[in-house]
């Protein structure tokens, strides 16, 4: 399957509000017009304004037939896509207007691609700078599991992505954990942290978790942080080692004991096989925390 | 402190056990007791003047640690130090511990070798064998003595609460000295605790330390005495104390001591508190 044959696919542009600039910063919000998504947006809105970004809401609508190659006659015979087509257009329209009232540029678009990583294409091929996307199931024990929407963006986004769990009162987060094992790789990724750190102006925590099935000496640890604590520099917050049975274990006592605004991880940007068969540790993380994460590529 | 006993075989490693105990003598104005104890074939002692001239061997001997006893004795008088001088004939391992219950000791100051390679198995062993039966702080000096008045100590525990004790002793006396103290828990994969854990055991000795503590610290480290190494390097550390529980009987001999296994590869001198 080729990009162009799945270019091809990417439908009934559906452009409310066309934008002639492309140099500015963009920042793509997935949307099923949840409270879940809604809380994702306020988030968005916020950093865009930081960011003096334009807003991308998108959803995607699924639809049983080759929708895009029928006619218009032909909708007909399906009143139900043709109703949910319409509902969608006007819940983008409205998310769009609302994105404007407060001072924003915002487009909307509305997907039929129904392949795993529709939303990622669309970012891709419309110089998205970072995704801001709410996670599903808010409520009991899914609280703590990331939807599987959410997932599937995370590990094919080639930019940050942000997930948003609860709704949060504000992006003024006092501070951002940087977890990692801060191998040379974590380097170029930790760039863009500092970056969005200084944004939101953040303080950057940095926090290695040992663990003893995957042990490291602390003077190997500090060694490999000295580093990212240099890039940090006057972001720089707590930096702490912590030992635990698990990763997930120590991850959500440090939360516990150090409150965190922000979770901010570099995850390894998964091509073909590896992706279904490596356990993400962003899925770990985002499973033990409450706070929001956002996930940094490793790009090869 | 009131005395300090010095075992000695009057090598150069001894030796430097020696100025370090007369060194803390003169400052606490105790009292030193040099010890030395000679192998005997026989029961030597209940062996009558007649039959003692048959073995010219232990004759020799005898007479010349006498000789030295008495040079380290002229010393330390000249230094201005009490000092009391004894020859032993017991051979069992516990016979300083002995001698220092009898005595009344409050500190056992001895040399080892430093033990590298396949040596370590055979030397230094005198020194493990008090560490491990003595009741009393032991301080095992490996190198020249150059203790400064005020050495950093580092007390490394697993800060179980039956270490409080011994390390309510360091605490006392680091106060006195004007020493600082760090503490360290070495963690390693093969008996790993949660750091909020060992935190949590901490709490209570670093109370304890107050105004003396430098800092409370987690070592990550796959062996204690590669932790233990690059903790004192990196913090520039002088004096090592340490919690020895006593062993006896059986177990000691399946449970390695950790203090043993220290005491054994480092460099600095190292206290041994034991947990009573």
């Amino acid at each position: 399957m080729t990009l162009d044959f799945q270019e091809q696919h990417s439908v009934e542009y559906f452009r409310l509000h066309p934008l002639n600039t492309t140099q500015m910063k963009k920042i793509l919000v997935p949307t099923d017009f949840s409270d879940c998504a809604q809380n994702a947006t306020e988030v968005a809105k916020e950093i865009a304004r930081r960011y003096h970004a334009e807003l991308h809401f998108y959803h995607f609508v699924s639809v049983p037939v080759d929708w895009v190659h029928l006619d218009f006659a032909q909708h007909t015979i399906y009143p139900d896509v043709t109703e949910e087509v319409k509902r969608v257009k006007k819940l983008l329209d409205i998310a769009v207007k609302s994105a404007e009232a407060d001072g924003l540029q915002s487009v909307g678009y509305m997907d039929f691609d129904n392949s795993t990583d529709a939303v990622t294409r669309y970012a891709r091929s419309n110089n998205i700078s970072m995704i801001v996307m709410g996670s599903h199931g808010a409520r009991g024990v899914k609280e703590f599991f990331l939807g599987s929407n959410a997932q599937t963006v995370v590990r094919h986004a080639e930019v940050p992505v942000l997930i948003v769990k609860q709704k949060l009162k504000s992006v003024a987060f006092p501070n951002i954990l940087f977890v990692s094992d801060f191998e040379d790789e974590m380097i170029r990724p930790f760039e863009d942290v500092v970056d969005f750190a200084e944004l939101l102006g953040a303080k950057i925590n940095l926090l290695y978790v040992n663990t003893p099935s995957e042990f490291q000496r602390s003077w190997v640890i500090k060694e490999r942080m000295e580093g990212f604590i240099a890039l940090a520099s006057s972001s720089l917050g707590n930096v702490e080692i912590i030992d635990s049975h698990s990763f997930g274990e120590g991850l959500e006592k440090y939360c516990e004991m150090n409150p965190t605004g922000l979770l901010a991880i570099a995850t390894h940007h998964r091509k073909g096989l590896s992706r279904a068969f490596l356990g993400s540790l962003t899925e770990t993380v985002v499973n033990h925390v409450k706070v929001p994460v956002v996930s940094f590529p490793i790009l090869s | 402190m009131k005395k300090i006993l010095v075992p000695t075989d009057f090598s150069d490693c001894a030796r430097y056990a020696t100025d370090t105990a007369m060194q803390i003598a003169k400052r606490a104005g105790a009292e030193l007791h040099f010890y030395h104890h000679i192998f005997v074939p026989v029961d030597w002692v209940v062996v009558d003047f007649g039959h003692g001239s048959s073995l010219p061997d232990i004759s020799e001997e005898e007479k010349g640690v006498l000789e030295q006893l008495k040079i380290l004795e002229s010393e330390a008088f000249s230094q201005g130090i009490k000092c009391v001088t004894h020859m032993d004939y017991d051979t069992s391992s516990e016979s300083i511990t002995r001698y220092a219950t009898a005595q009344d000791i409050s500190l056992i100051v001895m040399g080892s070798h430093g033990a590298k390679g396949i040596k370590e198995f055979f030397i230094g062993s005198n020194a493990q064998n008090v560490v491990k039966h003595a009741n009393i702080p032991v301080l095992i000096i490996k190198n020249k003595p150059v203790i400064r008045d005020s050495p950093t100590v580092l007390f490394a525990s697993d800060f179980h609460t039956e270490a409080l004790n011994a390390f309510r002793l360091v605490a006392k006396y680091a106060k006195k000295i004007g020493s600082k103290i760090h503490l360290v828990y070495l963690n390693t994969p093969a008996e790993f605790k949660r750091s909020w854990v060992i935190r949590d055991r901490m709490d209570q000795f670093i109370d304890i330390a107050s105004d003396s503590l430098a800092k409370a610290e987690i070592v990550d480290c796959l062996f204690l005495e590669e932790g233990l190494q690059n903790y004192c390097e990196e913090n520039e550390i002088e004096l090592l104390a340490m919690a020895t529980h006593h062993r006896k009987g059986l177990p000691r001999m399946f449970m390695g001591s950790i203090t043993e296994q220290v005491v054994n590869h480092m460099e600095i001198p190292v206290v041994s508190i034991p947990i009573t």
